[in-house]
């Protein structure tokens, strides 16, 4: 649905004029929308060109200036001009700085006859000349990038043919100028360059380019660096590998010079116009026309959606007709304005139509915003044009502003969309009325100002649990249906859902923007993937043409840490362990967490305490899950044990640790018998019998049983050291002596074992020899009672 | 006190020339306008109008007569100050007003060769659709008196653009049946090459000033004769 608001601009102290204001242009402040210029070959004097002379009285020519949205309009004479001027400037269009802080004009002068580009600090203010060009139908537009005003004027340079005329900083003290030629096919141009700049830096240009066989190109080029490229307006290529797309190629433009009583007394030629979406910078609309008279003179709305590349058939193709306007408001919709003429020559009108499109013309609503005689007033010879060459649509957030010129005859059934008068007028008698309000004027053409506002849907929202997400694991998602419902009157554009976190994800929707009729609804799917673990919170906002304003959503989520536990038998201590032998104990990993727990490496400060050997990480265990990995206590070395087993995994606590025990006892040597033979008779033989125990709890070994000196009256019978005793086991050792010493002597056996608490035992043996004759046995016996030498002993014992 | 050159001149630059009572002391005074010297063309019910003037100094109440531009015009109008005598000196600005037009009229009756009153007749395209250079047109000129040249002038051939230029931007376009006192001179030589046939007679209208209404031709004829008896 839209809201049409027309208004004719001249002033009620202006009420005398009937003059032929033609060929307007409007600028709406971006800082203030309220604020709006507008300009057209205004005169400072009501008689103007229906005076014998001069025309102008003054010096400066008056641009219309409204600061309440567009309903009531005065003039402030603030263009250059000069007094006995026979127009008050040639073509005019003026641009409020993209800043809101400064005011642009582009204008012939009708003193000079060259461009001039003029600045000054506000609407109500003289304008001073900046720089000085030769061509024609300069039309300014600006743009606000980086704190500065950019300034583009589109003309048809003298010399330098279709011109970008641009001023990276106009704002400046003394702001630098660039004429760049973008034409690189031709040398002659149709007199309208026109630009459309895109926040992104992106600027288009439009042109007709004149081939040598006559036929017109409608080129369009492009510069994605706000015409500051090296080299500039080189962004698209076209087929021949020349800048510039020929959207049209080779078409028939033929032009009338002055007015044509068969296209409503006026002039035909190069209509152009082109818009860029501001939400899509390869979103942009074009109007061009065809045609070599009046009959087939048409106009051709294309749009490309790839940036100029390529270009759609007609989306709309008007008959008969000129002076396009075009724009896109911030929700996509495009505005499309002209001027036809309707009925035969004679009694044509010219009927002034806004279309509104949210669906790139698949669908329009059409809207007549004038209808009146293209013979009532007279046209003024001396302007060639009758209602002007050029008209301006301009999009400011989601409404469309615009101006056009007209026959102003007062009747309500001109203005079908409603009209509003500033000037005296009876409607009722369908007059004009001068200053005194009585007086009858006669009709003029007078620039008319509109605004068509889009009334938008309203955006109502709901959610499952209030936005709440719940618990969602990390890498994983969680999706939740958010339904738009539309409850407002008008359809409702939906240009951007946006997420205010990347874990809440908003839909990824391909096209923006989205349409959803009145009392209808749409559901997009939210995404929570959460990247983190924690409570997570987020405002999704839907950006639309609800009145309303951007429509907030808060999400939330919670994304729980996987928790890893550790439960180890008997506090970690793993017992006692001989050298040799191993114990495994399982160590359990649990995960008391909601998500899954990844372990990625177990580690040990000790080599007798081995962590599994996991052929690779990570392992997983689910939420309530536990998992059970050996731990194995496997000893080298005698004595008490520790070590502490470290578990990495995705806790975000961290590493856990679980200290670890145990104990590598050893044998013990325990001997029992006795080692003291006391005296023995000589030459006779005794034995004593060691036992040799292992009282401990692991083997001992005893590795070796032998006298520490030679003792050749001792003899160990059948040794069975070295061995291992088995804990509880015993080993017999039997000592002989042989008593045949002279002087007693005793010997010590010497006992190597692993037991760590003697690992050398020395057991004294100790006996003496009885000598009695009576018992010496010996083969060399001596006679009495000598020594019984026994060498026999000695051999084997030797052996 | 201004003097009479800088009177003179002042009154033919302002657009707005009018008398009227200062009602409050301010930069942007409140006057209430009682006499009307001057106006742009086709403007009416200024006097008895109350308008705001944006003062070039801020001046006592009482009652001036002021030269000013226009500054703005909707629901009530502004004017911009370009200076002011005291109201008791309409005459003298009214004076100063005639002499400077009498000025500009003698300027351009010195700078005409021909000076007549007459209508125009049928304007007839020299060049075809929209020309790349001046749109010259021609149209006859009924002579019905002749003020300055030869006397016995009765048709010539008026050479003009047809409509505004911006390469002769001075150059009012020819408008037909549109009967004044036209002040010609010398056609330009490339107008003459579109015309071709009848050069001879073939005159121009250099400005806008160099059309003047009938009504003026009295007071064109006192100059007429002030120039002619000076030559």
């Amino acid at each position: 649905m839209t809201k049409i608001l027309v208004v004719n601009m001249i002033p009620n102290n202006w009420s005398d004029e009937q003059n032929q204001d033609c060929e307007p242009c409007i600028s709406v402040n971006p800082a203030n929308p309220d604020e709006i210029m507008a300009t057209a070959f205004t005169f400072d004097n009501p008689a103007g060109t229906s005076a014998i002379s001069p025309a102008m009285t003054g010096a400066w020519a008056p641009i219309f200036y409204s600061n309440d949205g567009g309903i009531s309009w005065s003039l402030h004479f603030v263009l250059p001009s000069g007094a006995g001027a026979v127009l008050p400037t040639f073509d005019v269009t003026a641009r409020f700085g993209a800043s809101g802080a400064n005011v642009y004009s582009g204008l012939i002068s009708s003193v000079s006859g060259s461009i001039i580009i003029n600045r000054a600090a506000n609407a109500l203010t003289h304008q001073t000349t900046l720089v000085t060009r030769s061509g024609d139908q300069p039309f300014a537009e600006t743009f606000f990038n980086g704190g500065q005003d950019l300034l583009y004027v589109g003309y048809n340079g003298s010399t330098t043919h279709a011109t970008i005329d641009q001023s990276p900083d106009a704002g400046a003290g003394v702001p630098t100028f660039n004429a760049i030629s973008v034409d690189a096919r031709n040398s002659n141009n149709g007199p309208k360059t026109r630009t459309a700049i895109h926040a992104s830096g992106t600027v288009y240009g439009a042109f007709y380019s004149l081939n040598t066989d006559g036929t017109w190109d409608v080129v369009v080029v492009k510069d994605t660096n706000w015409g500051a490229s090296l080299p500039p307006y080189q962004a698209l290529i076209g087929g021949d590998g020349k800048a510039g797309v020929v959207v049209a190629p080779s078409i028939s433009v033929d032009a009338s010079g002055t007015e044509d009583a068969n296209f409503g007394h006026d002039r035909r030629g190069w209509e152009l116009a082109i818009a860029v979406d501001p939400n899509d910078e390869k979103r942009v609309y074009l109007v061009y026309n065809t045609g070599t008279s009046a009959a087939d003179y048409t106009l051709h709305l294309v749009r490309s959606t790839d940036g100029g590349a390529t270009w759609s058939a007609d989306a709309r193709s008007i008959v008969v007709a000129k002076n396009p306007g075009v724009a896109i408001n911030s929700l996509g919709h495009v505005g499309f304005a002209y001027q036809q003429v309707v009925g035969p020559t004679g009694s044509s009108n010219w009927v002034t139509i806004f279309e509104h499109s949210h669906d790139d013309f698949a669908t329009f609503d059409s809207h007549t915003l004038c209808s009146t005689s293209s013979s009532v007033p007279t046209p003024v010879s001396s302007m060639a044009t009758y209602i002007g060459d050029y008209i301006k649509v301009q999009a400011a957030g989601e409404s469309f502003y615009g101006v056009f010129s007209a026959s102003n005859v007062p009747a309500a059934a001109n203005f079908p969309s409603g009209i509003h008068f500033q000037r005296n007028v009876d409607m009722g008698a369908g007059h004009l009325l001068g200053n005194d309000g009585v007086t009858v004027v006669p009709p003029s053409i007078d620039p008319f100002f509109f605004k068509v506002t889009v009334t938008s849907g309203g955006v109502a929202t709901a959610i499952a649990d209030s936005g709440n997400f719940g618990q969602v694991c990390l890498g994983s998602f969680h999706d939740e249906l958010l339904t738009i419902d539309n409850n407002g009157p008008g359809l409702l554009t939906i240009t951007n859902i946006v997420s205010s976190s990347p874990e809440f994800e908003a839909p990824s929707v391909l096209s923006y923007p989205l349409l959803v009729s009145s009392g209808g609804w749409i559901g997009v799917m939210l995404r929570f993937r959460p990247g983190s673990f924690g409570l997570k919170a987020a405002v999704i906002t839907i950006f639309s043409g609800d009145p309303a304003g951007p429509h907030k959503i808060r999400v939330t989520g919670n994304c729980a840490p996987p928790r890893l536990s550790l439960i180890l038998a008997d506090s970690g201590n793993f017992g006692k362990v001989c050298v040799g032998a191993f114990k495994d104990e399982p160590l359990i990993l649990n995960n008391s967490g909601k998500c899954t727990l990844t372990v990625t490496g177990i580690a040990s400060t000790s080599p007798e305490f081995l962590s599994p050997g996991v052929i690779s990480y990570p392992l997983s265990v689910g939420p309530g899950d536990a998992l059970p990995v050996p731990i194995r206590f496997e000893p080298t070395s005698f004595g008490p044990k520790s070590a502490v087993i470290t578990v990495f995994s995705n806790d975000p606590a961290g590493p856990r640790k679980v200290r670890v025990t145990g104990d590598a006892p050893a044998g013990k040597l325990t001997i029992t018998g006795s080692s003291i033979f006391g005296g023995v008779p000589n030459c006779r033989r005794e034995q004593r019998i060691l036992t040799l125990c292992n009282t401990g709890d692991c083997n001992l070994h005893v590795s070796h049983v032998g006298f520490k000196h030679k003792c050749k009256c001792y003899r160990l019978i059948n040794n069975p050291f070295p061995a291992v005793l088995r804990p509880g086991s015993c080993l017999s050792l039997v000592i002989q002596y042989f008593a045949n010493e002279r002087v007693a002597r005793g010997c010590e056996l010497v006992i190597h074992s692993d037991d760590p608490g003697e690992p050398v035992r020395i057991i004294e043996v100790v006996a003496y020899t009885l000598w009695d004759c009576c018992n010496c046995g010996c083969k060399d016996h001596k006679q009495g009672c000598g020594c019984c030498e026994c060498c026999d002993e000695e051999e084997e014992d030797k052996e | 006190m201004i003097d009479d050159d800088a009177l003179v001149r002042l009154a033919g630059e302002a657009p707005f020339i009018f008398g009227g009572e200062v009602l409050s002391e301010e930069p942007s005074a409140a006057v209430a306008v009682d006499d009307v010297i001057r106006v742009p063309e086709g403007m009416t019910g200024f006097a008895g109008s109350r308008v705001t003037v944006l003062l070039e100094r801020p001046l006592r109440r009482g009652r001036y007569i002021f030269f000013a531009d226009p500054y703005s015009v909707g629901g009530s109008i502004a004017v911009r100050e370009r200076g002011h005598v005291d109201g008791d000196e309409a005459e003298r600005v009214r004076e100063a007003l005639r002499e400077s037009h009498a000025n500009l009229i003698a300027e351009r009756f010195e700078a005409a060769v021909l000076v007549v009153l007459g209508g125009l007749g049928e304007v007839r395209a020299l060049t075809e659709g929209r020309p790349r250079g001046i749109p010259w047109a021609v149209a006859p000129l009924e002579v019905e008196r002749v003020l300055k040249g030869p006397a016995k002038q009765h048709h010539v051939l008026v050479l003009g653009p047809r409509y505004g230029s911006r390469r002769l931007p001075p150059a009012p376009p020819l408008r037909e049946g549109l009967r004044a006192i036209f002040f010609l001179t010398h056609a330009p030589h490339e107008a003459l090459e579109k015309l071709g046939e009848g050069r001879e007679g073939a005159f121009h209208i250099a400005t806008s000033w160099d059309i003047q209404p009938p009504e003026r031709l009295e007071e064109i004829e006192k100059i007429a004769g002030k120039e002619r008896k000076r030559g």
